[in-house]
């Protein structure tokens, strides 16, 4: 194998890979990326085997084939070179293989390992729907936050996405909050290709994260083109691909805890609210981060004691007429959805001290934005 | 260099540490004079020695022996079931004897203590070697039994010392005699030195105590951790391990764990002796007002094999009948039909204050509420009426019978004989002294 490359072009899709690459791991290939060069461009491959990302850039290919090295070494130094242009050439002696890569004055020979030990990952098995990357960023922005980091009973490491013909939803729940974002049929005309009847697919965390990376990224101007085989899932952005593989496991009952009968209702600024939140809540308990909202006619006041720290409180002027009413937040749970919700004012309707809460964006456009939040017995 | 004085210094700090002579065998001996001078072991409900006098321990009794074993090498020997109750009371007198000199004492297990006497000399008008002897003398004779004491600059210096001769030994070190005492000691005797760490000092040439103390810090600070080199700076006679005075408040785990007799394969008693200790350390986690996260569960079989679990629960809680049910799969999958067990346990991890519960959307907040408010009841009848008048039904074949069948049933003679007004549960705060007068 033997190819010359745009520095530029070349890091770009390095740098998509670092988060998929396993720094520890027991098995020494899942730290490789896959490099394949044929035509005139380079195929990149790196997995940790739950997630897989497969992208490309143009090169001119003097002579095709393929080899794995070290992910993380290739990528730190390719981000140091100087020169625009980049030749790497694989070099195979007596069954092992190596990458010299040069570039300017900078020349560089790392061991590799061969691709016949690298794991095979699936092919795009072709699209099921297609999602409009605005509104799929602007979904992940806005669920991710709340996947849980650890595995219980109610939990899952993992969104739920489920495809409509018309609308897309998704939810994340770490048991203490949910998340759940619903797209407008508008939508569906702004170049949103549902299914046909419904399909609900378990998206883990990492992928995600990843997701929203080659979102914010993504040169290309089309929509992402969705996919699934029987234990995969593929999102295509552009030249890129992301694999993950599907989990399987039950998602709790969403629907059973959205609030359907919260009639106390206030409607708060955005800004000044999060910005009360966090003064009052340096001022919280530093283990259970608890903070007390008291409503009452037109007014709101925040208030939290920490046993060492002292006593905050803040009062805001809101438009709330649902009787005087008590109810402890952890305030992280409520900054959390401030940041995603991106709106003006926001709507917060409650029953009582005991059931949970549902906030979301006093007005709303393409997206429908639903979150519920358990209080904490003060 | 190994005849070279570690430190100058005589004691830049006065650190004792006093640990009773065969605690709980010279407890059974001091309440009982008539067992004096003879091997007396105290674990007889266990089957295994927890404790063994000095008789006992001559004529070759070690801990954790199987008792059918003393009978063999020791066939006079007194076997008597554990007296937590009196050891625990007489243990609070060795302390309180020893508060009477200094405040600064740190309880370091039920027999043994370390006391800073830094400074006391002038006020008490003796030297340190004279206080070590006088608190030794007074908790001798108060007592009735010897106690081994240990005087140094630091905690571990005093350690070392007051191993150096038992039983009834007082021995003083000086930092500037530091290394006298070091160069006959072998490494793995120094008290947090465990055995991973000997072997792998060892092959690093390191035999005695004195060698260690001799490596450079900065080797010690690049192949070790920070706890050995704070071992290493105490015995070059430099004090940096303060001591903790304060009664505990909190815990990071909590753990319980019961042997019963006979042996049982029978699942449902076995589980029920799980549930039992769940119980038990639910109880404490809420007297601290904690609540745990994860749990582990273990058994462990008559040939002292064991098998456990971790278990995460939803949401965290101190209720012992959530943790009851999330045990139950754990346990299902560790016990094994036909295989008879002698003990369960229960470990609660990640405790944290449980004062502000933060309330979960798939399980019902007004069932978390009525169920701390009911714990709140059970503990406030079990403080009235003693620990075990409720108990919930899982645990009821382990309630249903003494913890221990047969012989190793015998309960302690304190517990035989009660005084008006006393109950089974419920005893006058005083160890019972039970010379017979003939």
């Amino acid at each position: 194998m033997e190819f010359t490359v745009e520095r530029a072009d070349f890091l770009k899709e390095l740098t998509l890979s670092q988060g998929v690459v396993e720094r520890k791991t027991t098995i020494p290939i899942l730290s490789n990326i896959l490099l394949e060069a044929s035509e005139d461009s380079l195929q990149m491959t790196a997995t940790d085997l739950e997630l897989g990302i497969r992208s490309k850039c143009s090169a001119k290919v003097k002579k095709g084939g393929s080899t794995t090295v070290p992910a993380k070494k290739l990528f730190d130094y390719v981000r140091q070179l100087e020169d625009n242009e980049i030749k790497c050439k694989a070099t195979e002696a007596a069954g092992s293989s190596a990458l010299q890569v040069s570039c300017g004055r900078s020349k560089v020979r790392m061991p590799g390992l061969a691709k016949e030990n690298f794991p095979v990952l699936p092919e795009f098995p072709g699209k099921l729907a297609v999602l409009p990357p605005a509104i799929l960023t602007q979904m992940i922005k806005r669920t991710a936050f709340a996947i849980s980091s650890e595995e219980s009973r109610y939990t899952l490491n993992a969104a739920m996405m489920i495809l409509k013909p018309e609308t897309m939803t998704m939810v994340a729940t770490d048991g203490h909050r949910l998340a759940y974002v619903e797209t407008d049929p508008v939508v569906a005309k702004e170049g949103y290709e549902g299914v046909g009847g419904e399909l609900r697919v378990l998206v883990p965390k990492k992928a995600m994260t990843e997701l929203q990376r080659l979102l914010t990224d993504n040169p290309s101007e089309g929509g992402i083109e969705f996919g699934k085989d029987d234990n995969h899932l593929f999102f295509r952005v552009g030249t890129r691909l992301l694999i993950c593989r599907m989990l399987s496991g039950q998602f709790p009952n969403y629907e059973a805890v959205m609030p359907k009968a919260n009639d106390k209702i206030a409607t708060i600024e955005q800004t000044s609210l999060a910005a009360a939140v966090r003064r009052v809540s340096l001022f919280s308990d530093e283990r259970s981060h608890a903070i007390r909202l008291h409503l009452d006619n037109d007014e709101l006041k925040i208030v939290s004691s920490g046993s060492e720290s002292g006593e905050s409180e803040e009062t805001m002027a809101i438009s709330y007429a649902g009787g005087p009413l008590q109810i402890g937040f952890n305030w992280q749970y409520l900054l959390e959805f401030l940041a995603a919700a991106d709106s003006e004012k926001v709507q917060m309707e409650f029953k009582d001290e005991q059931s949970a809460g549902q906030i979301r964006p006093a007005s709303e456009e393409k997206l429908r934005y639903r979150y519920v939040v358990m209080p904490m017995r003060i | 260099m190994q005849d070279a004085p570690l430190s100058i210094h005589g004691f830049p700090r006065a650190i004792v540490h006093i640990d009773g002579d065969a605690f709980f065998a010279s407890c059974e001996q001091a309440r009982d004079p008539a067992l004096q001078g003879k091997p007396v072991i105290t674990g007889k409900e266990r089957g295994i020695v927890a404790s063994m006098s000095y008789e006992a321990k001559r004529r070759g009794v070690t801990r954790a022996m199987r008792l059918f074993e003393v009978r063999k090498i020791c066939p006079d020997a007194i076997l008597l079931p554990s007296d937590y109750e009196t050891y625990s009371l007489l243990s609070k007198r060795f302390f309180t004897i020893v508060r009477r000199y200094t405040p600064d004492v740190e309880e370091y297990g039920i027999d043994e203590c370390f006391a800073d006497l830094t400074g006391l000399r002038r006020l008490l008008r003796m030297s340190y070697i004279d206080m070590a002897e006088k608190i030794k003398h007074e908790l001798d004779t108060a007592l009735g039994f010897t106690f081994s004491v240990g005087l140094g600059p630091n905690k571990v210096i005093a350690k070392i010392a007051s191993k150096w001769k038992k039983p009834s030994g007082l021995t003083a070190i000086m930092a500037r005699d530091i290394h006298l005492y070091l160069k006959e000691l072998p490494i793995e005797k120094v008290w947090g030195i465990g055995p991973q760490t000997t072997a792998y000092l060892q092959k690093q040439g390191i035999q005695t105590a004195l060698d260690f103390a001799h490596k450079d810090e900065a080797w010690v600070r690049q192949h070790l951790t920070k706890p050995h080199l704070e071992i290493w700076q105490e015995l070059n006679g430099n004090s940096v391990l303060q001591l903790s005075t304060e009664e505990k408040t909190s815990y990071a785990s909590i753990q319980k764990v019961k042997t019963f007799t006979p042996p049982s394969e029978d699942k449902e008693f076995v589980f029920s002796q799980l549930s039992k200790n769940i119980e038990n350390a639910t109880i404490k986690a809420r007297r601290y007002r904690l609540a745990p996260s994860a749990f582990v569960v273990y058994l462990r079989t008559q040939d002292f094999r064991s098998a456990g679990m971790e278990v995460r629960l939803s949401h965290r809680t101190s209720i012992p009948n959530d943790l009851i049910a999330s045990s139950r799969p754990a346990f299902d999958r560790i016990f094994r039909p036909g295989t008879f067990y002698r003990s369960t346990g229960v470990v609660l991890l990640d405790l944290e204050n449980d004062e502000t519960p933060q309330l979960n959307l798939f399980a019902s907040p007004s069932k978390i509420i009525a169920m701390r408010e009911l714990y709140e009841g059970v503990d406030e009848v079990r403080r009235k009426y003693g620990k075990h008048t409720l108990y919930l039904g899982s645990s009821f074949l382990a309630n249903q019978f003494a913890q221990h069948l047969g012989e190793r049933g015998d309960i302690p003679r304190r517990k035989e004989t009660l005084l008006k007004g006393e109950t089974g549960r419920k005893r006058l705060g005083i160890p019972m002294f039970l010379a017979d007068i003939e």
